[in-house]
């Protein structure tokens, strides 16, 4: 990919110019001179100007330079090249790993929970002047006969001037026992990451799905194209000699070859249209899944369409491994730990917490405050105190409230989990089923398209080389048929593939790896 | 003794040597002759030089009597020696002719073994596959041992028998016209020029 720079009138080719323009123009602009010699001064300012003049225009060139979009791949890409691509690149694994990494930080928090939390408050002020008044009096009125009764006086701070004043105080507070809430937190956050972690293997699976079906796609519409116009060679000779028979007004001629040509030349046009068509769309969704350009290259290897070697197990594997590996079967499965916590949490809210608790205040000011029993308002002095609390709400209807709906939400989740396991063995038994059956027929076709390609030499032998006069017609069934026997038979590979890839998808493990374990139920491999 | 040690150790050595030369191994055979046309191929410069050192190739190989016989099958018993002879060169012209259409001067040839050769009693199957450019066609060799060398007589291409397809039609021609008949038509064949071409590779 060429990409012209912007500023082509520089002509400096980018991290050359930079080296040329200093070894060229510096020792000019740097050059000693005397002061009192203007030519060398005003040569250097001349030449330092063109020193930054020519930084200026190269500074844009380099960096449009470090901005050429490059080609994916010069060399042919392979499968898992593009797979690995697709996972880094693509917005949908993006997502899922941003969504991971919220959870664990909230597994982070929760985790915090049990470390002491301190509070700080700091409040600086400033005092405007008060009016001064009459001391205050209040009437005394005691019961109790040893203390006094009668008039006191009520001593106040002086506020005739302006003040500043300080208030600090300092709060810690350290969980000692929770029955349960903190651990409960922490093991639904623990189960959010699982949860997290499956949507990166959902993410993982369905990019992987998208691009072997599409891969599987432009391989398969490459080996059509050689058929097509093979294909197309054969009918274009076919009626090259049609046309000279006719024009010779050969005995040989049969009008009925020309109704039976124009027919295969339909089939032929039938077979570019859908071959243009899987090319296209299956070009679109590679270039999709691996986050590419519309400028980006993407070169395919040039090996033979091939069908994948690998032996269909039996059903009740795939069963087995897809309840364990399957992340949708993961996510649900973890979605019901997290409700269990949250029932283990609700149950906690009906006991108290018990904690320790520390707080120190500080205060300070100018406030000329005279220490004596009669003042009401402290403007400096500190103290502190630690003890031990219990912190207990009693609104019991709304936690038993709570506490119902958590134990719904786990029968709920369960409920769910029911139903994807359900859901699972029916779309499983689909996949399976169809893989299986295009595995058996893509033999099917492929003995076909070999008894085609016999029946064909065979014709085309006895055409050639037989002693006997041949109708052409024969030659040109059998060529078509073959043609169309070898395009069936391509078709039935990709559907294989393609259906090993879906059953991969919903396994949840790449099953062309996968070995089914002899486990006592017989789900041999 | 010693004399005698030496006589024994050497007898053991020639052993597998004799083993060998009797039983030949039909799949060094076919690989030995793939190999000459290789070089024939790459070393011609024209179609005709190539096409007429291929047809000494297959000389060297191949029993035409014995493909001349099964081709006839049950119509060779009731020919005489002179008619047998006679059948035999022209049928080893039209086989000539029949072989050595296919291949052209600096034409890529690539030959693979699909597995061991079959061998039961005095009889095997060479498979080989061969491909040229983008076609891949399967070619085996049936051979029989004759004078303890392997002698082609059958070539079955992607699994039409060319002695059995030859077969079909020289028996129609036998029952119709006659021995004559079939020798005229084979000559026919034989002077012919290539115009059927079923473009077929």
């Amino acid at each position: 990919m060429v990409v012209t720079p912007p500023y082509s009138s520089c002509a400096f080719r980018p991290g050359q110019t930079i080296r040329e323009l200093v070894a060229i123009l510096l020792p000019m602009a740097m050059k000693n001179v005397s002061p009192g010699d203007e030519k060398c001064r005003w040569r250097s300012r001349f030449c330092a100007r063109i020193v930054w003049l020519a930084l200026a225009c190269i500074i844009p060139i380099s960096a449009s330079a470090t901005d050429v979009p490059q080609p994916v791949a010069s060399s042919p890409l392979t499968i898992d090249a593009c797979i690995s691509r697709a996972e880094k690149k693509s917005p949908l694994m993006r997502a899922a790993k941003e969504g991971l990494e919220a959870l664990k930080q909230q597994y982070e928090e929760a985790w915090w929970a049990w470390f002491p939390r301190a509070r700080l408050r700091v409040i600086g002020a400033v005092i405007p002047p008060q009016p001064v008044g009459e001391p205050v009096l209040d009437v005394v009125d005691s019961a109790n006969v040893s203390e006094p009764t009668g008039l006191k006086v009520l001593q106040g701070p002086d506020l005739s001037d302006w003040n500043a004043g300080l208030d600090m105080q300092l709060n810690i507070d350290l969980p000692l026992y929770t029955f349960g809430k903190l651990a409960a937190l922490r093991d639904m956050a623990s189960s959010g990451i699982d949860i997290g972690q499956a949507a990166v293997r959902l993410a993982r699976s369905e990019l992987g799905f998208q691009v072997k079906r599409a891969w599987w796609g432009l391989l398969l519409s490459k080996a059509l194209d050689d058929v097509i116009s093979d294909g197309e060679a054969k009918l274009r000779k076919a009626r090259e000699r049609l046309q000279r028979l006719e024009e010779e007004d050969d005995d040989e001629y049969d009008q009925d070859d020309s109704f039976r040509l124009r027919i295969y030349e339909a089939r032929v046009e039938k077979l570019v249209r859908q071959n243009a068509q899987l090319r296209e769309v299956s070009n679109a969704g590679l270039r999709e899944a691996m986050v590419l350009k519309p400028t980006d290259s993407l070169v395919l290897p040039e090996d033979d369409f091939e069908v994948l070697s690998t032996k269909i197990g039996e059903l009740a594997c795939y069963v087995d491994a897809a309840s364990r590996e399957r992340p949708e079967i993961s996510m649900r499965r973890h979605r019901v730990q997290v409700n269990r916590g949250n029932v283990d949490r609700r149950w906690g809210e009906f006991f108290p917490d018990f904690f320790l608790s520390a707080n120190y205040t500080f205060k300070l000011s100018t406030v000329d405050q005279e220490a004596n029993v009669f003042s009401a308002v402290s403007f400096n002095g500190s103290g502190g105190a630690a003890y031990i609390g219990l912190r207990l709400t009693l609104d019991y209807g709304s936690k038993l409230a709570r506490y119902r709906r958590a134990q719904a939400d786990v029968r709920q989740s369960e409920a769910a989990l029911d139903v994807e396991l359900s859901k699972l063995r029916v779309e499983l038994t689909q996949v399976w089923r169809a893989a299986r059956d295009n595995q058996a027929l893509e033999r099917l076709q492929y003995r076909a398209m070999k008894a085609a390609r016999s029946l064909l030499t065979s014709k085309a032998h006895l055409y050639e080389d037989g002693l006997e006069p041949m109708p052409f017609k024969d030659v040109l069934d059998a060529s078509v048929q073959y043609l169309m026997q070898k395009s069936e038979w391509l078709k039935s590979v990709y559907s294989f593939n393609v259906g090993v890839a879906q059953l991969s998808r919903l396994v949840g493990t790449d099953v062309t790896r996968y070995r089914c374990s002899h486990d006592s139920k017989g789900n041999a491999e | 003794m010693k004399v005698v040690t030496t006589y024994l150790m050497f007898a053991l050595m020639l052993t597998p040597l004799i083993a060998s030369a009797e039983n030949p191994d039909p799949q060094v055979m076919i690989q030995g002759h793939y190999a000459q046309i290789e070089r024939v191929i790459k070393a011609d410069k024209t179609d005709e030089g190539v096409r007429s050192k291929i047809v000494k190739i297959l000389e060297s190989f191949t029993d035409f009597r014995e493909f001349a016989r099964m081709t006839l099958k049950k119509h060779w018993k009731g020919l005489t020696e002179a008619q047998r002879v006679l059948f035999t060169d022209k049928y080893r012209q039209l086989l000539h002719k029949s072989y050595v259409r296919h291949f052209k001067a600096n034409q890529e040839l690539e030959v693979g073994f699909r597995g061991a050769p079959r061998i039961v009693k005095t009889k095997a199957m060479v498979m080989t596959t061969v491909k040229s450019g983008k076609t891949e066609s399967d070619v085996d060799y049936k051979l029989h041992l004759k004078n303890g060398k392997y002698r082609a007589y059958d070539i079955v291409i992607d699994e039409v028998s060319l002695m059995r397809n030859y077969r079909k039609q020289f028996s129609k021609i036998m029952k119709r016209d006659g021995f004559d008949v079939l020798i005229q038509k084979i000559q026919k064949k034989i002077e012919s020029k290539d115009d059927n071409d079923s473009d077929v590779d």
